[in-house]
């Protein structure tokens, strides 16, 4: 037995330390592709602070000066002063909606016993593969009919039926795994169930509902395809469509093209460095636990 | 005292059948108006105007006053006269194709060389690193790439002057290539995405399963086709669906990048859903081809729940 367990032992002990000595290798694809991934952000952050001239001049060289004033000029073409106004409404808005309404009916679902639930959850699945452009036009003559078109909450109605199946997903699978007998303490202590939503359920839940602000607060400032549909006034526009606009008209322009990106992409960019674990739980979270 | 205790005993059976006729009305009650305002929202905006396209589908319409009842004819003319339609799916099937094959093979194969790293803070600096572009914005993906595409400033200024000058090719203006160089784009925005789902699954793999199959000696290859992949089954069949749906539904870098040129090289099914609703004023053909379009998915997705519900392994 030990005389069979023994060689068995030192083999592994030799294997982990070649292992352990050709471990590094990994490193030698995953730089290339870390290389791969921030290349083209590199080249955006280096055009916004070279001028058009050195840009086409030498694509590819590090600025001769750093020219920050293109952030300012690119701003003020851009007309970003308002745009980002409309944005944070409408991002900061829908964020609200889906926290609020999304919690409630994942509260529902997960605490409450929900009649016809299984109806809700297969109708919601369903949401997820509905394609947009399927009830895009019956949509807009609708907003217009209510005259919803060109105005802030039209699209914040819109973005949150989007975002809600996947803070709903995400919510309820979160609140399942609460400890329900603190909600029933509450209720016998004689909360109402909004009481109880609001002191014990909401409180708990924070992680998830941190996750869905977050993810949702990103989508909602991306997206473009609803934005310039349903706002077409130039007024009214977000980051989005304004960011489109601007580098359609001044294609030539490299400079304030890039400057205007960088500009436009740094508030999410941020956001996620600074709190990666709430997203990155909330992205590998929503989907897989429904 | 005894009076008021004697009182409340005999009141009890009242007050308690009367909470047992408001009770059943209560349990449904209160659940729904939590429920309702998101479901409303919804119904609003999403399921209702659906429902009205397919039966808009069917009439002469053209955005203002529905016109007469055509039944099937849109439908006739998507399959017999437009010549975009074939062009846009057969597109659709091609961007299907890449996007379950370089984005998801590439976050797999990433996430196994990740979590092989030993030191936790390393795996989350790359994780950090290729989540990235997961977070920008699909009009700013579209000008970077525009600009890494240009035919003088961009890639090729590279390529050219080196042995790879055959490589310098006109990535959005050669018919041929214009749909893989919009591809490529987006494979850059999402593979970062699935590598940090597939590797948050691999953190949920139980040590002791890998503990056991290294006792019995089984090899690197072994391991991997025996414990990850069993393992990864559910995480792999949410992205393939994921995929699948995003693949029908992709129109934003198209529309940002080539608005489906040269011609019809980059047309994809909604940008010419979009095209002709919002461009064409021909609503009542984008909802037949909107309609085609919800029916296919719908026929791939509950193919695929099928198999999967019959044991086929994915």
């Amino acid at each position: 037995m030990s005389a069979r367990t023994a060689p068995g032992v030192a083999t592994r002990v030799r294997q982990r330390r070649r292992r352990a000595s050709i471990a590094w290798l990994v490193h030698i694809p995953l730089l290339a592709l870390v290389v791969v991934t921030l290349a083209p952000l590199f080249v955006l952050f280096v055009n916004s602070v070279k001028t058009d001239l050195d840009i086409k001049a030498d694509p590819l060289g590090l600025p001769a000066s750093i020219h920050l004033d293109n952030f300012v000029n690119a701003w003020n073409t851009a007309g970003y002063t308002e745009a980002f106004r409309n944005s944070l409404i409408v991002t900061g808005a829908t964020v609200a909606i889906v926290c609020l309404t999304g919690g409630m009916c994942a509260h529902a679902m997960a605490n409450l016993k929900l009649p016809g639930q299984n109806f809700v959850l297969v109708y919601l699945l369903l949401a997820l593969t509905v394609p947009p452009l399927l009830y895009l036009v019956p949509l807009f003559v609708l907003w217009t009919k209510l005259h919803l078109i060109n105005t802030l909450p039209g699209l914040i109605l819109i973005y949150s039926a989007l975002y809600l199946p996947f803070g709903i997903f995400l919510l309820r699978a979160y609140m399942i795994n609460l400890p329900h007998e603190i909600e029933d303490a509450a209720r016998i202590d004689g909360c109402s169930e909004w009481q109880t939503f609001q002191r014990v359920v909401l409180p708990l839940s924070w992680p998830a509902f941190a996750s869905v602000g977050l993810i949702v607060g990103v989508w909602s400032w991306n997206e473009f395809i609803f934005a310039i549909t349903f706002l077409p006034s130039q007024d009214m526009q977000t980051v989005a469509v304004r960011y489109a606009n601007f580098t359609g008209q001044w294609v030539s322009n490299y400079a304030y093209i890039s400057s205007a990106g960088v500009i436009m992409i740094l508030p999410a960019v941020i956001l996620f460095l600074l709190l990666q674990r709430r997203f990155v739980e909330g992205m590998t979270a929503g989907g897989l636990k429904v | 005292m005894n009076r008021v205790g004697q009182g409340v005993s005999v009141l009890r059976p009242a007050s308690e059948a009367a909470a047992r006729r408001r009770r059943p009305a209560r349990r449904w009650l209160v659940p729904w108006l939590f429920a309702l305002p998101a479901l409303s929202i919804h119904v609003l905006v999403v399921a209702g105007p659906s429902l009205a396209t397919f039966a808009l589908s069917l009439f002469n319409w053209n955005g203002l006053t529905v016109g007469s009842f055509v039944g099937l004819d849109n439908f006739v003319y998507v399959f017999t006269k437009d010549s975009t339609f074939p062009v846009a799916l057969a597109n659709n099937l091609k961007w299907t194709l890449i996007a379950l094959t370089v984005p998801v093979l590439l976050g797999l194969i990433v996430a196994v060389l990740v979590r092989s790293i030993r030191s936790g803070g390393v795996q989350v600096a790359y994780r950090t690193i290729f989540f990235v572009p997961s977070t920008i914005a699909g009009v700013v993906v579209a000008r970077i790439w525009q600009w890494i595409y240009h035919p003088f400033y961009g890639i090729n200024e590279l390529l050219m002057t080196g042995p790879l000058s055959f490589l310098a090719l006109g990535w959005l203006t050669d018919p041929n290539i214009v749909l893989y160089s919009v591809a490529l784009a987006d494979n850059w925005r999402v593979w970062g995405f699935l590598m940090v789902v597939f590797l948050a699954a691999l953190h949920q793999i139980d040590p002791a399963l890998y503990e056991a199959a290294q006792v019995e000696g089984a090899n690197r290859w072994q391991i991997f086709r025996y414990i990850t992949v069993p393992s990864l089954r559910p995480t792999i069949v949410f992205v393939i669906l994921n995929g699948i749906i995003g693949s029908f539904l992709v129109i934003e870098l198209i529309y940002l990048m080539t608005l489906g040129g040269p011609g019809n090289a980059s047309q994809v099914l909604s940008m010419w859903i979009y095209q002709q609703a919002v461009f064409n004023f021909q609503p009542d053909y984008a909802s037949a081809i909107a309609v085609v379009t919800t029916l296919m998915l719908s026929v791939v997705i509950a193919g695929f729940v099928i198999l999967r519900k019959r044991g086929w392994e994915v």
